[in-house]
């Protein structure tokens, strides 16, 4: 849908993405809280999406797969789960805290609940534009 | 939203149709020019907020309103303006 593939929306519905993946990820590390050995994981997403979108390299827009890339490498922007090995809170080696989180969790819903918010108006701004009504 | 105050679009004062139709469209693209204004706060702060830069998210969810009423708003006056040149096509001379 054309209207739809403005970089705008598009970028909107990988952050959900990253968003729904830290979601997985924390109720893992919630569920493991008892696992001996276990290390918590976190999503990185924010910091890399920054690094990307702030860079001085200019990137050419391509209407076509086939195009070559400009100014950038090939790299589509995916959340990445990182292992935190550094900390241990027990004496099983374990490093989940269940209060962290928690809270964790709750940020995370937040931000869902804002970026799922905007999807859905621009989707109605789209659904007014077209009907008229 | 910049209103056109009503003593400026009297006919009677020595303004020809031609004009006050230009007026008229000037006035519609503004109003349109604005609403692509707030389309792309809209889209400049949905970007800082992904990117976790936006830490007020009110300024968001107000830019955003904004712009719906603003469509809404345009949309029901091109509704009005429709309406009107159908009930002016309508008449019987």
């Amino acid at each position: 849908m054309f209207l739809l593939s403005k970089p705008g929306f598009q970028l909107m519905e990988r952050a959900l993405d990253a968003s729904a993946l830290r979601q997985k990820v924390i109720a893992n590390n919630v569920a493991n809280v008892d696992t001996p050995y276990f290390k918590r994981s976190d999503v990185r997403f924010e910091e890399l999406l920054q690094q990307e979108m702030n860079g001085a390299s200019l990137e050419g827009r391509r209407t076509d797969p086939r195009h070559f890339y400009i100014g950038r490498p090939a790299v589509p922007m995916e959340p990445k789960v990182v292992q935190d090995g550094s900390t241990s809170i027990n004496n099983n080696l374990n490093n989940v805290d269940v209060d962290y989180e928690m809270s964790l969790m709750a940020k995370n819903q937040l931000r869902y609940n804002v970026m799922i918010q905007q999807v859905n108006n621009d989707l109605k701004k789209i659904r007014t534009a077209i009907g008229g009504r | 939203m910049k209103t056109v105050p009503v003593s400026e679009s009297k006919p009677s004062e020595g303004i020809s149709a031609a004009e006050l139709s230009n007026r008229f469209g000037q006035f519609l693209n503004d109003a349109i020019a604005k609403l692509n204004d707030d389309q792309s706060t809209v889209d400049k702060l949905n970007q800082q907020f992904v990117k976790g830069e936006l830490s007020d998210v009110h300024q968001l969810m107000i830019a955003s309103e904004k712009a719906s009423l603003g469509l809404e708003l345009t949309v029901q006056v091109r509704n009005k303006a429709v309406e009107a040149y159908q009930e002016i096509m309508r008449m019987q001379i």
